[in-house]
């Protein structure tokens, strides 16, 4: 199939729980809108042909680069070319790829580029900004892409996969979660036009889909976030198998785990961990999600011995890992049976819903589970177990494409 | 079989864009010869006895050792019996044999053990190369990374050593003064910062380039080893290589072929890694560090940590 894929490249704000509100630059959907973080999630097929158009409206160039994906090929309006480092007259490199202009520069460019590739391979992968990465990156110009392969059935179990039928990558539910972090020094020189000094670059936000917890933890599409849609909270019901995509959207290494439990990875940057027959998967705690990279996870929570007729799905849990601080609220329902809920300490507000179990992911950088030093907040979100029965068969990921 | 090597430390000057003369320490391979950066690769034959002879024109001790190899550092105390050096100095003036057997083929680094807080960032490092046994420099069929069965053959060989520069720190260390805090602005591929990377080898303080110049089918070997202080994300646009060994222990040994693709590589401080892929269609590829603070110099995009794969 043909994809025919058309992103704007504009500004817009987020909002920090913390009362901030970030001035970024990103891509968006439709022309008009504000900018959104991360980019609006692209979702094609193995095999199919992606043509991606971005129409810039930035104050200066910019691009995208499409890392693990090959044979990319540009298109400024006189035929696709394979898309490559630009220089100028001087020889200096001046772009990573083919670019847009910024809008009515004299002799330049055209603000509109198409970008086209086959999606040769399935897996997780990043668009980002090949112009300025150093800034743009940085200001919100970055967005995954989930391609699934070519023999993806989502009504049947064996073809709900990741990878094709037969790669241990089945999954019943599955996430995306893009990280980052923000300066937000470095993001107002931007919007003031002062200027930009990568050297100070000093995180005070991390973010998961462009949102900082407890934000990360609401719903995709949330109203007051009109332009960070996606939401982090990842929900399963027991013995689901979890398909967990993790995305480096920033520009540093950051550690993740869950709480107590371990995630199985299957694939390094759309690449699968397979040679042959010889299965090269393996358990992790903790996942160091590289800058730009992308790490897949197929996850099964099963409690410490939980079935239906043991209902009991873990020890108490201890009350720092509910995230019960200064905030006065937590996830837990106030009772470890799954589906039930019991009291919570005098003075907190739990938001559980049906005596789900929540257990926090979070980075163990630990100063990035705050939002500008208050914690909780910053990169964390949580795993909710929903008793089976209650969540609903949804549990796939849309996009554009 | 015996290989002997001389290194001289030395002080130097290297160039950086944008920059005026930036003072640095390493190692020269020959008495008259001008302080590297790297120092000289050297290449020996797997389970050669390697000698090692340092000469110290700098006037303080330094020393050299050799992570990953078999190869037993000697703590160095001084009087006071309080630890100074990981591994016997060379005192200023002096000169001192280091000996080992490299027992397994790959790249390592060797570099100072003394005060490396300061040698290290000011220079004093470098590669040697291990030859799996049955490799022949004259011979093309014998070039491989690790050997028969490691599927390593390769056309095309490039050694990357990364690392960051903070040059008032070199200033100051220079001037023996007290160091300044540690903020590098300043991102290199074998002592050079993009562009510079990307000129081809040459005489001098920085001899070695980082273009890959290929022709379109050739399996290219990118040996990429952190002789920094950073991690640091190696990235490709429109190639994805294959991880064939980390730390110069092969991923496809006895039958079982653990490598895998990977188109951004996490590497380490110290570590190394072994990369392998077939040059695509003609054209240029960049590569470059997705720390993106890392592809600038000081402030300036593009620069630093980047350099270009030439397809012809």
């Amino acid at each position: 199939m043909i994809r025919n894929i058309n992103l704007w490249v504009t500004d817009g704000y987020i909002s920090i729980p913390d009362g901030n509100s970030i001035y970024i630059w990103g891509y968006t959907d439709a022309a008009g809108k504000r900018a959104q973080v991360p980019g609006p999630r692209i979702v094609v097929n193995q095999g199919d042909v992606v043509n991606i158009s971005i129409t810039n409206t930035l104050p200066e160039a910019t691009s995208v680069v499409f890392p693990g994906q090959s044979g990319v090929t540009a298109d400024t309006g006189s035929g696709p070319q394979p898309a490559g480092p630009k220089y100028d007259g001087g020889g200096n490199l001046v772009s990573l790829t083919d670019f847009a202009d910024y809008p009515g520069n004299p002799g330049g460019n055209p603000p509109t580029i198409t970008y086209t590739f086959t999606a040769h391979r399935p897996g997780t992968f990043i668009y980002e900004s090949g112009t300025n990465p150093h800034k743009q990156v940085q200001m919100g110009l970055y967005g995954a892409i989930i391609v699934r392969p070519s023999d993806y059935d989502p009504a049947v179990p064996a073809k709900k996969t990741a990878y094709g039928e037969n790669t241990h990558t089945e999954f019943d539910r599955e996430y995306l979660v893009v990280v980052s972090e923000i300066d937000p020094v470095l993001h107002q020189a931007v919007e003031q036009g002062k200027d930009y000094k990568i050297r100070d670059f000093l995180p005070r936000y991390w973010t998961m889909n462009g949102r900082s917890a407890p934000d990360t933890m609401n719903s995709d599409n949330a109203g007051y976030m009109p332009n960070q849609p996606y939401g982090a909270m990842i929900m399963a019901e027991p013995d689901e198998k979890v398909l967990i995509r993790y995305a480096g959207g920033g520009i540093e290494n950051h550690p993740l785990h869950p709480h107590g439990n371990h995630t199985r990875i299957v694939a390094l940057d759309g690449s699968l961990l397979k040679n042959g027959t010889e299965d090269l998967s393996y358990k992790k705690f903790t996942v160091l999600v590289g800058a730009g990279q992308t790490y897949d996870q197929v996850f099964t929570w099963s409690g410490l011995g939980y079935n239906p007729s043991n209902p009991i799905p873990t020890v108490m849990p201890n009350l720092r890992n509910l995230g019960v601080g200064d905030a006065g609220w937590t996830m837990w329902s106030g009772s470890p049976y799954l589906g039930e809920k019991g009291d919570v300490p005098v003075g907190v507000t739990s938001f559980n819903q049906v005596g789900e179990y929540h257990f926090m992911v979070h980075s163990h950088e630990e100063m990035q589970i705050t939002n500008w030093g208050e914690f909780p907040g910053g990169m964390m979100t949580m795993i909710a177990i929903f008793p089976t029965g209650t969540l609903g068969d949804a549990g796939t990921i849309e996009g554009l494409g | 079989m015996a290989t002997n090597f001389s290194l001289w430390a030395k002080t130097g000057n290297i160039s950086l864009p944008g920059t005026g003369p930036v003072p640095f320490w390493g190692f020269a391979g020959s008495a008259a010869g001008p302080a590297q950066l790297p120092g000289p690769h050297m290449e020996v034959p797997q389970n050669d006895n390697v000698q090692v002879i340092l000469t110290n024109d700098l006037g303080f001790p330094v020393s050299v050792m050799f992570p990953g190899q078999e190869f037993t550092p000697q703590p160095a105390r001084d009087s006071g019996g309080l630890f100074v050096s990981y591994n016997s100095e060379t005192a200023p003036g002096g000169a001192f044999s280091y000996n080992l057997t490299p027992g397994r083929p790959g790249i390592f680094l060797y570099e100072s053990g003394t005060s490396p807080e300061k040698q290290v960032q000011m220079g004093l490092y470098g590669v040697m190369v291990v030859r799996p046994a049955g490799f022949d420099p004259g011979n093309p069929a014998t070039w491989t990374a690790y050997g028969p069965g490691t599927g390593t053959e390769y056309d095309v060989e490039k050694i990357l050593v990364t690392g960051e520069i903070d040059t008032n720190l070199h200033q100051e260390l220079a001037a023996g003064s007290p160091a300044a805090e540690f903020n590098p602005g300043h991102f290199i591929i074998n002592g050079r910062s993009y562009p510079d990377t990307t000129d081809p080898d040459s005489g001098g303080g920085q001899p070695y380039g980082s273009r890959v110049s290929v022709t379109s089918g050739q399996r290219v070997l990118l040996r990429i080893i952190n002789a920094g202080f950073i991690n640091h994300n190696i990235r490709f646009l429109g190639i994805t290589p294959r991880v064939m060994a980390g730390d110069s222990w092969p991923l496809l040994s006895a039958g079982l072929d653990k490598s895998y693709e990977k188109n951004t590589i996490t590497i380490g401080s110290g570590q190394s890694y072994d990369l392998l892929f077939t040059a695509p269609a003609a054209g240029q590829y960049m590569l470059y560090d997705r720390n993106l603070n890392c592809s600038v110099n000081d402030n300036t995009f593009p620069g630093g940590m980047m350099t270009v794969i030439e397809v012809v």
